[in-house]
């Protein structure tokens, strides 16, 4: 597979033989067959990259294909060598499998939405979700409960294949989910999460719900919502925080740019003009917060769409809101994600668009029998 | 103090760098020529001014499988791989630099 790589790369994408590509079909089938998820994911990303390429779309990226390739050749290499050296330790670190267990009953709440849309293929909805409360339960190991405590993070992400590119992404929060709720609750309610499972790896726990899971929405009135307030406030900016965090994290050849990111409030901020300048497809605002200038970010096309107008809208506003958002390093700079706005009884989702879809509309608009 | 300027000019460097690495992954290494290998020493230059050794020795390995006509597919994806290193470094550099300004600022606004 590592072969096959630098093959494609001494002739290019205009020239690959057929074979050439096959080779990586093949290796990606494999490679998932094989439960060798990193890679595989890795390698079918390339493989939709290239396919792109060949097909002439618009959303072609030599940016996304020269990394993931890259990476499909540094993982076939380092897994080659580990199993060639019996290196277990080397192996599993290469793999980076989470582990998933199951978890005790949980109240969370969603303190921001990012919103990724790939257009005519897929939008993906990542809840930033914050632990409000955590039911004494058998269910659970032990070893989890540091990281399953009130005001600690997870995330849960919903992906829908677009079926309609004309229907707006935010439509698809309408659709039930297995676990007969729609995702859509999460954005205007705390709910109570019951049999459901959590990934520990790299980064923020996952949520995993089952077949088995419930999700329900607490009642206003029921203490278990307990109000965001408490939690928002522990979140404030440190940068003493960052800092030690930052120098502790060793970069490695595989890390994604948000390999190290942050979860962060900003208060008392001034956003700039844009930036003639983007950030890979990203516009750039400058935003000044705490002694820091942060480059707060906004995806282009559609994706974008509703941040970049609410952004300019607050722009103008003498006090602004405190914003929740991301923060992570990237091309030397402070890179900010703003995904709501913390001024009311509950978060602003800015990524989110207004445009209402019901779901009678959104099934009917969904080609299920083509 | 490597934030400012300094930082400006090799962030600059490294970006055309990769637009140019970026680009011979998709054209393949055999269709690179005199243009190329302009552009690859123009870089390594800079970047041993800058102190970046091993990166700019990839990019001379890189450099010599050009000139060679061979396959050098190897060496395009180590220079990518150095390249994505350094930038990750330079950035943590640079970033926990602002932090520390950060963090400055703020205890002098904490004082009485």
């Amino acid at each position: 597979m590592a072969a096959g790589v630098e093959d494609l790369l001494a002739t290019g994408l205009t020239t690959a033989s057929k074979s050439t590509l096959d080779k990586l079909e093949v290796g990606f089938r494999a490679a998932s067959q094989q439960r060798l998820l990193r890679l595989g994911s890795t390698l079918r990303i390339a493989n939709e990259e290239i396919r792109r390429y060949l097909g002439e779309s618009a959303d072609f990226s030599r940016r996304r294909l020269a990394f993931f390739l890259n990476r499909a050749w540094l993982l076939c290499g380092g897994m080659a060598r580990a199993l060639q050296a019996g290196d277990e330790e080397g192996w599993r670190r290469l793999l980076r499998t989470p582990v998933t267990r199951p978890v005790p009953p949980l109240t969370v709440m969603a303190l921001g939405v990012a919103k990724k849309v790939v257009t005519g293929v897929f939008c993906a909805f990542d809840f930033r979700l914050r632990i409000l409360g955590v039911a004494d339960s058998e269910a659970g190991e032990a070893e989890d409960r540091s990281q399953l405590q009130p005001g600690q993070p997870l995330v849960w992400s919903a992906i829908f294949p677009i079926k309609n590119p004309a229907i707006p992404a935010e439509a698809y929060l309408n659709l039930h989910q297995p676990q007969k709720f729609q995702p859509g609750l999460l954005l205007t309610s705390t709910v109570r999460i019951e049999a459901a499972a959590v990934s520990f790896g790299q980064g923020v726990p996952r949520l995993v719900l089952g077949r088995d899971s419930t999700v329900e929405e607490v009642a206003a009135e029921d203490p278990a919502g307990a109000a965001p307030e408490p939690v928002i406030e522990s979140w404030d900016f440190d940068p003493a925080a960052l800092h030690e965090r930052l120098l502790a994290h060793e970069p490695g050849p595989l890390d994604l740019d948000v390999e190290l990111q942050e979860e962060m409030v900003v208060r008392d901020w001034r956003l700039g003009k844009r930036e003639p300048k983007r950030l890979g497809e990203r516009h750039v605002h400058p935003l000044a917060s705490g002694g820091l200038e942060l480059a707060a970010v906004v995806a282009g096309g559609v994706e974008g769409e509703a941040l970049g107008a609410a952004l300019e809208d607050l722009r103008r506003q003498h006090e602004p809101p405190p914003l929740y958002g991301l923060l992570h390093y990237e091309h030397c700079r402070l890179v900010f994600q703003p995904l709501s706005r913390l001024d009311g009884d509950w978060p602003v989702h800015l990524m989110l668009s207004d445009n209402k879809v019901g779901t009678r509309e959104l099934l009917r608009s969904l080609d299920f029998t083509g | 103090m490597i934030a400012g300027e300094i930082a400006d000019e090799i962030a600059l460097v490294t970006e055309r760098l990769r637009d140019l690495l970026d680009d011979l992954v998709v054209r393949g290494l055999r269709t690179a020529g005199d243009d190329e290998l302009r552009r690859l020493d123009a870089a390594r230059e800079e970047l041993d001014r800058f102190g970046a050794g091993h990166l700019a020795g990839c990019l001379d390995d890189l450099a010599a499988a050009v000139r060679a006509g061979g396959a050098g597919g190897g060496d395009l994806l180590r220079a990518q791989t150095s390249l994505r290193l350094f930038e990750s470094l330079l950035t943590r550099e640079v970033a926990a630099e602002l932090l520390t300004s950060a963090i400055a600022e703020a205890d002098l606004e904490d004082l009485p």
